[in-house]
């Protein structure tokens, strides 16, 4: 075997190592649509709120369902804990974020139109968190 | 005959590894600190709208605690995608480094 051929050797195996230690799963196209589209139609939602829950609890189905779609596919990537630990934060009723936010509406039926206003901001603000990392993750899937 | 010049590729390698981490990690620390002040100011702006709207009793007692215990899960939150942010960091310097190997091996290869 030639020198040459060694070195190169040895460069291909040295990349491969450390190409199987990434840290975090690489930027996925459908998984950015798919947090930045639930974002708005959970924001739009969230207008409703000063009405009954009763009459809006088909665009709730629907609106928690494309949520609930998002998420799994995120938890079908590998090294993607992070995110999905996002989404949890996110979806928990029992937490303060959204999920919280379609459990409070369904206690009280109507909620206050000037607590809606505030807690769209944070709710956005959360969203914001899981786009602003799949945007920065890496694109070249290594 | 290939000549491999091992101290010209360690002295590349060394050098362009260094330029590529003080520029990665400067850029992920300056956004990670503007994130963070970025953050606060708004809690504190949001939790300063949501007592005036209590005392105008434009939302009740539970709306408002709601609101101030959501600022909570927000910090957590931006912590979670700082910590995603800086894994990715750390996974563009390693593959940025592999480049760096790559052509410093060959600039070292002489025949």
């Amino acid at each position: 075997m030639t020198t040459k051929l060694k070195h190169g050797l040895a460069v291909v195996v040295a990349v491969q190592a450390l190409i199987a230690c990434s840290t975090i799963a690489p930027y996925d196209q459908t998984a950015y649509e798919q947090a930045t589209s639930t974002k708005a139609e959970a924001l739009m939602l969230m207008d409703r709120a000063s009405l009954p829950y009763g009459q809006n609890i088909d665009k709730i189905d629907s609106v928690l369902l494309d949520i609930n779609k998002a998420y799994e596919y995120d938890k079908g990537r590998v090294k993607n804990e992070i995110t999905i630990s996002l989404w949890q934060k996110l979806l928990n009723p029992e937490g303060n974020l959204f999920g919280k936010f379609i459990h409070y509406w369904k206690t009280k039926s109507q909620l206050h139109p000037a607590y809606i206003d505030e807690k769209k901001i944070d709710i956005g603000d959360a969203f914001d968190q899981i786009i602003q990392l799949e945007q920065g993750k890496n694109k070249t899937g290594t | 005959m290939t000549k491999f010049y091992t101290n010209t590729f360690v002295k590349n390698v060394e050098a362009a590894a260094k330029n590529l981490a003080e520029t990665l990690f400067k850029k992920y620390t300056t956004q990670a600190k503007d994130d963070t002040e970025q953050f606060l100011q708004a809690a504190k702006d949001g939790i300063a709208r949501s007592a005036l709207l209590y005392q105008e009793k434009k939302i009740d007692k539970e709306d408002l605690e709601d609101l101030i215990q959501g600022k909570k899960d927000l910090a957590e939150m931006h912590a979670l995608k700082q910590a995603g942010l800086a894994s990715a960091a750390i996974d563009a310097f390693v593959n940025g480094v592999i480049q760096i190997m790559i052509d410093a091996a060959f600039a070292a290869m002489k025949i």
